[in-house]
């Protein structure tokens, strides 16, 4: 496996669209670990979630300019996008979400590898401290693909007190990376 | 004229993961249409999102994933914008067509012999005659090329899986291997496993059977537990299937730690780095 690029994301997406076929797999090198390992945590299938990490990769390949607009934020882009793709293979629906057009508020740099791994590290500690039923109903919702009625019908909580839970999981640990 | 409703800031969180019916979607992609306060809402919980994703327990995808994209990218290879030197030769050479063609080729052209007139378009015909074969060879040399690529994946595939297999019957079939029977003290039905370890690789495979099925955030998790008095290393998670079998081969262990025994836990998510009491299934070396 070649050594890690130091290129940024911007400019490996750029040669990607001219037909780079390295600046495609350092891309690969550096984010299929992320994606691949959230596909895998819904999908719980190695099979499946390869399948999820191919499909997301070609698109890349095909149109990189989708991605182009994702600023910076490209591995956080692709690990909500690695989720969402494996939720529609759960429910066997089309790829429905739309990556053109769309920001994501991240001032990670994700595409540094020590940066990367101080976030995955990180993001685990913070969600260790969240209250018990607010971490449940997020993983419900994000890794299981519940919908909140579905969640409310599992745990016998109210609608409203399951969208606030999810709600106020995703602050804290907005606040808690902000601190 | 743009529908004015309030937006439950709840309901964008659960838009961005997309778990809301239809018809409240359609409505809240309306609103974040024309709402730039919406739209910045929805951006800070995608990156929330995106933190969230990253406490996924981290795997790294099967070693040929990397191989298999990029045969796929390659067979996909795309049409680079042409080159403007490239164009700029083109264009000499159609001056050149043009002015070959021209008036004065023709004055002069009518002076000459039939040989003469020839002559020229035989060179034409050898190059065009050229350039096909040229291109044809080119061809052939990239289908031969794609072929010896898909020759190699597939070499390798079968070289990986052939090791895999060989480190399984020598797992199997090591006498120094150490095998414990695991079994449960619940009757009905009793879960039973077998655990076959070999500690100077660190190698091991377990089987399993009769085992309960578990809700979906819940999994089994195996322990190694070493015979130094250390704490249980984890040693693989699993889920049963539908007739209560699983399996776990070849986990990433240490190599070199003498087990004392293994024990299985139930634990929240992909598993645990401790063990959560109580050990559902405990090993006796037999």
């Amino acid at each position: 496996m070649p050594p890690p690029s130091a290129e940024d994301d911007a400019t490996l997406l750029a040669l990607v669209q001219r037909g780079d076929e390295q600046a495609m797999a350092s891309l690969f090198d550096r984010y299929s670990k992320v994606v691949y390992s959230v596909a895998l945590r819904v999908l719980r299938d190695p099979a499946s979630a390869e399948d999820v990490l191919q499909e997301i990769f070609m698109q890349i390949w095909r149109s990189p300019d989708s991605f182009i607009a994702t600023r910076g934020s490209l591995g956080g882009w692709l690990a909500v996008v690695s989720r969402n793709r494996s939720i529609d293979q759960l429910r066997r629906k089309r790829p429905t979400e739309q990556v053109d057009g769309i920001a994501l508020a991240s001032s990670y740099n994700l595409a540094d590898e020590a940066e990367r791994n101080i976030m995955i590290d990180r993001a685990r500690g913070v969600i260790m401290t969240l209250p018990h039923e607010q971490r449940k109903t997020l993983e419900m919702a994000f890794f299981d693909g519940l919908t909140h009625s579905e969640i409310a019908e599992m745990t016998g909580d109210a609608l409203g007190t399951v969208k606030t839970r999810i709600r106020t999981a995703l602050l804290s640990l907005r606040k808690a990376f902000q601190s | 004229m743009i529908p004015v409703k309030h937006i439950d800031p709840d309901d964008i969180a659960l838009y961005a993961m997309q778990l809301l019916p239809p018809d409240e979607t359609e409505e809240m992609t309306l609103h974040l249409q024309h709402s730039a306060e919406a739209r910045r809402v929805l951006s800070e919980i995608y990156a929330d999102l995106a933190i969230f994703a990253h406490s996924a327990d981290m795997h790294s995808p099967p070693a040929l994933a990397r191989q298999r994209l990029m045969k796929h990218v390659a067979r996909e290879k795309k049409a680079l914008p042409v080159d403007p030197l490239a164009n700029r030769g083109l264009i000499t050479t159609g001056d050149f067509a043009t002015r070959s063609s021209g008036s004065i080729f023709e004055e002069e052209a009518t002076q000459k012999s039939l040989g003469a007139k020839i002559l020229p378009w035989a060179g034409w015909a050898l190059a065009a005659g050229l350039a096909g074969l040229s291109f044809t060879q080119y061809q052939q040399k990239t289908d031969l090329k794609s072929t010896l690529t898909a020759n190699q994946a597939e070499m390798a595939k079968t070289v990986a899986s052939a090791e895999l297999a060989n480190t399984l019957m020598e797992t199997m079939k090591d006498p120094n291997a150490v095998h414990f029977a695991l079994t449960s003290t619940d009757q009905k039905p009793p879960p039973q496993g077998r655990v076959t370890y070999v500690a100077e690789r660190g190698s091991l495979v377990l089987t399993a059977s009769n085992l309960d099925k578990l809700p979906p955030y819940k999994i089994y998790e195996l322990w190694l537990i070493p015979q130094d008095g250390h704490d249980p290393i984890p040693a693989g998670t699993f889920r049963p299937d539908a007739r209560g079998f699983a399996s776990i081969v070849m986990p990433e262990l240490p190599k070199g730690i003498t087990a004392k025994t293994f024990g299985v836990t139930i634990e929240d998510g992909e598993g645990s780095q401790t063990p959560t009491m109580p050990i559902v299934m405990k090993g006796q070396t037999s």
